[in-house]
């Protein structure tokens, strides 16, 4: 690398660092530097300003080269001489442009748009309660809960429930025998209600929240049944919302008023109450996009 | 989105198309004239004048070198695309509806002419295929200067109602036509006989388009639906149903694009003029329909017209879209950056 090391030619120096004489004519000298690694040249010139004034003009150039593909064809139709009512050469003032921005409108009631809206990233939570395994929450659901409710949703049950004799063996009205609060009639229906109602959506999280520092903000209020955090399929870091569902009502609402606009961790909290699922009202869902 | 106002016709829109690469825009209406236009600004280049009856329908070859219009006026006309003059004329029995050339690459020598009935003496209306003279020919007909003498191939004249559109199928080895008691026709090129036949919809198919590799067929019918029809396997296989009587319709050529895929189609229609009086006051629903080719969903529209859209094309990039309009305007559209960039369009 014995060039390397070799001084440069003289010329090249003068061209990177002009001398320039004081006084004389630089009007017709342009100096322009070798290019540098980032492929930027130095180039000086001067110019006499209508005031008679010389400026000394520095500019940094870069030159790149960009590939894009052209139609010949296209190129060869640019400039088309005008023939037919237009042959005159006159000038054709058919053309406008529109003079509002046109948006493509979305349509209102659209159950693909809803469940793309949906699926915005809520799909995680509704998926949550289709696996009941995973619902590790309605394990430790306390009894009282359900007690506080039991008499209105008993009314409502269903005589052909799903569960269907097995639920006839433990009907709550023979006495005698021990049934789970989460296996007794209408629990099913309580479980969704009470998530609808109680549940707040939590919006503007961090990226590095847990559900561990969300039941810590938000069991400070009132007691947490369940606490699902969106997370990122791949790199499980939080999506930047949650849904807290409380085991009482007005505990949600509390919470409303309390940490909605509250600051965690650099950024302000956004809390509202969750949209019910409409996936009951939606049986046969679309398939999933491809 | 800021779409052009293209002007140039004064009666209703009958056709437009782009050519295949995508630079220019092709429009004919009933006021006898017929327009091109650069797709990119909207700008006009020139008219090709001839046709003394309404345009009702034109083809561009691929090549872009000539144009084919079909006129009321009996005749088809070939000009020459650069400069508007006519290259030859065929003259058929009765007002032509359609016209399209073959779509044999560098060879496009031949057409299919739609005909309507005119009269007893004239003939009955016919589906048919010519051979498209050129100058290079010897047999010459210049009997009145109408340029080279093109030769018909094929005739089918046993139709079941008038047709409204035919396009050539795969490989030119079939017409696919379309009729106005909604038939939906599939005739062999060679013998002129139908191999497949099927009553597509219960009212008039206006409009129908095929896809690139002409598999997928959209019929637009007047019955507020539109149908997708694979034409390998002979069935239907999507239908989407909208509010509106529907008189266009388009595939986007993005939909088995390799990137930035688009399932899309568009559809176009509305209240017609003579219908104002017998419906329910209101909307006449002139938006372009934009519609997921796949879950048959509305995905969106575009507002504009304050006539039904007679006719409508996707730009060959799937970029953007012309509609022609009964009022008789033209809208140019370009899609923004919001189409490439919202994924309820992917």
């Amino acid at each position: 690398m014995a060039a390397a090391v070799e001084r440069r030619a003289w010329a090249d120096e003068a061209d990177d660092e002009p001398i320039l004489l004081r006084g004389g004519d630089h009007r017709n000298e342009r100096f322009e530097s070798a290019p540098d690694e980032n492929g930027i040249r130095t180039v000086t010139y001067y110019e006499v300003n209508d005031r008679g004034q010389t400026l000394k003009i520095t500019k940094r150039i870069r030159s790149g080269v960009r590939r894009y593909r052209l139609n010949k064809n296209v190129e060869a139709r640019k400039d088309l001489v005008r023939f037919g009512a237009l042959a005159g050469g006159e000038d054709d003032s058919t053309t406008v442009p529109h003079h509002e921005d046109l948006q493509i409108e979305m349509p209102q009631n659209n159950a693909y748009m809803a469940i793309m809206q949906e699926k915005e990233g809520d799909d995680d939570w509704y998926a949550f309660d289709l696996q009941p395994k995973q619902n590790i929450w309605a394990k430790y659901r306390k009894k009282e809960d359900e007690e506080e409710k039991k008499d209105e949703v008993v009314d409502k049950v269903d005589v052909k429930d799903p569960t269907g004799p097995q639920q006839a063996a433990r009907d709550p009205s023979k006495p005698g025998k021990y049934v789970p609060p989460s296996q007794r009639a209408g629990a099913r229906q309580l479980e969704q209600q009470q998530k609808e109602e109680c549940t707040v959506r939590v919006t503007n999280l961090s990226e590095d929240v847990r559900e561990a520092d969300l039941g810590e903000l938000f069991g400070s209020i009132g007691k947490v049944s369940r606490i699902f955090l969106a997370k990122q399929k791949d790199s499980r870091q939080s999506k930047g919302f949650a849904f807290v569902t409380y085991a009482r009502r007005d505990d949600a609402a509390a919470a409303i008023k309390r940490l909605n606009g509250h600051g965690y961790d650099h950024l302000i909290l956004n809390v509202e109450w969750a949209k019910p699922s409409n996936r009951e009202n939606q049986p046969n869902q679309p398939m999933k996009r491809g | 989105m800021r779409p052009y106002l293209l002007n140039g016709h004064s009666r209703p829109l009958t056709y437009v198309m782009f050519n295949r690469d995508g630079d220019l825009l092709f429009t004919c209406g009933k006021d006898k004239k017929v327009n091109v236009w650069y797709s990119s600004n909207g700008e006009r280049i020139g008219t090709y004048d001839g046709h003394n009856g309404v345009v009702w329908c034109l083809d561009v070859t691929y090549d872009s070198k000539r144009l084919i219009t079909a006129g009321a006026d009996e005749c088809c006309k070939v000009f020459d695309m650069e400069t508007g003059e006519q290259l030859a004329e065929i003259k058929e029995k009765g007002p032509c509806r359609w016209v399209q050339w073959c779509r044999k690459p560098n060879d496009q020598n031949k057409v299919v002419v739609a005909r309507d009935r005119f009269s007893e003496a004239k003939g009955p209306a016919a589906i048919s295929i010519w051979k498209v003279g050129s100058s290079a020919d010897d047999d010459r007909d210049d009997e009145d200067g109408a340029g080279p003498k093109s030769t018909r191939i094929l005739e089918i004249t046993d139709l079941p109602s008038k047709t409204t559109t035919v396009h050539w199928g795969a490989y030119d080895e079939t017409l696919v036509s379309s009729h106005e008691d909604g038939l939906l026709v599939v005739w062999d090129v060679f013998t002129g006989t139908p191999v497949w036949e099927i009553q597509a919809h219960d009212a008039s198919i206006p409009s129908m388009c095929l896809s690139e590799d002409r598999y997928l067929c959209l019929t637009a019918c007047k019955d507020a639906s539109a149908k997708l029809w694979d034409l390998l396997n002979k069935k239907c296989v999507k239908e989407y149903k909208t509010d509106r009587g529907l008189n266009a319709c388009s595939i986007s050529p993005r939909y088995n694009a390799r990137e930035n895929k688009r399932y899309h189609i568009l559809l176009g229609g509305g209240q017609s003029a003579e219908e104002v009086t017998t419906t329910a006051a209101g909307e006449g629903k002139f938006q372009a329909l934009l519609y997921h080719m796949v879950f048959a969903e509305e995905l969106g529209s575009v507002k504009g017209h304050f006539g039904p859209i007679n006719t409508i094309a996707f730009m060959p990039g799937g970029d953007g879209y012309a509609s022609g309009g009964e009022e008789g305007y033209v809208r140019l559209h370009h899609f923004d950056e919001s189409y490439w960039s919202n994924k309820y369009y992917d």
